[in-house]
């Protein structure tokens, strides 16, 4: 496919551009950076972003699960408020101890699965 | 592609890649940087059965669009930095310039693009219509008036 090519030696364009192709950081003594480095920095980052796909689905099933917990704590606090309704607790608020028992079982979940670590 | 091939492609594409970089930028710091970024997204997102004038063309369109958006973020940054509110002169990296850079930078992006392809890597207009996303049968116009813009510049210097 030589007929749509451009470069003819006599060109002037084509001296001139040949004179900008010399690569100035050459000039200057630049080594090109190691393509080796290139090529495992392309394998990490690959390996990383595989790594971050496979795990999206089980950080939407954590958080899922997470949800689950949150409303099943509730429902146990009020269940356990509702059991000990006895006359000398009534200082004790049901609505407030199911949040209290709520808010203790997530934080020992989330403490168990830490969702937001690196790994 | 395979290490090896790899570093055979890299060797013989890496210093006009560098060198149309650091003509188009001015600055041999961010000509290395982009040209690495370059690399990385054609080792990583490059279809696996491309070949030759294809692969170095994908190598050129990646450099293309990250030295435009390095200059977007520039711009960007610029318009918002307290530097420009109090008037400091800013100093870039100019490393790398000279005449000749200097004349090459005031063309468009793509007219550095196509006439680099043409003259330095010896694409035919199918090869840089590929590399460069344009038609063909514009391939021709495109040059005329890529060389005319070029011509124009240097006539003014």
């Amino acid at each position: 496919m030589s007929h749509n090519r451009e470069s003819d030696a006599n060109d002037p364009m084509a001296t001139w551009m040949r004179q900008l192709s010399k690569d100035p950081a050459e000039r200057s003594h630049r080594p090109l950076p190691d393509p080796d480095l290139l090529w495992m920095k392309a394998q990490l980052l690959d390996r990383q972003t595989a790594k971050e796909r496979s795990l999206r689905l089980v950080r939407w099933f954590e958080t899922m699960a997470r949800i689950l917990v949150a409303f099943a704590a509730y429902w146990l606090g009020s269940a356990l408020a509702n059991a000990f309704a006895v006359p000398e607790l009534k200082f004790l608020n049901p609505t407030l101890l199911s949040l209290a028992v709520s808010i203790v079982l997530v934080a020992v979940t989330m403490l168990a699965f830490p969702i937001w670590s690196e790994d | 592609m395979n290490q090896t091939v790899f570093r055979e492609f890299y060797s013989k594409t890496a210093p006009a890649l560098r060198s149309y970089i650091a003509r188009s930028c001015g600055s041999y710091d961010l000509a290395e940087d982009v040209m690495q970024e370059a690399f990385l997204r054609f080792l990583r997102t490059a279809p696996a059965d491309m070949e030759g004038p294809a692969m170095k063309g994908y190598l050129y369109r990646t450099a293309d669009s990250l030295l435009i958006d390095h200059w977007r973020r520039e711009n960007r940054s610029k318009r918002w930095s307290l530097d420009m509110i109090f008037r400091k002169d800013q100093t870039p990296d100019r490393g790398a310039s000279d005449d000749v850079s200097e004349a090459f930078r005031e063309l468009k992006p793509q007219q550095r693009s196509l006439l680099w392809l043409a003259y330095v890597e010896g694409f035919d207009h199918r090869e840089i219509a590929d590399a460069a996303g344009v038609k063909e049968s514009s391939v021709k116009v495109l040059l005329f008036r890529a060389r005319k813009a070029l011509a124009a510049v240097l006539e003014g210097k």
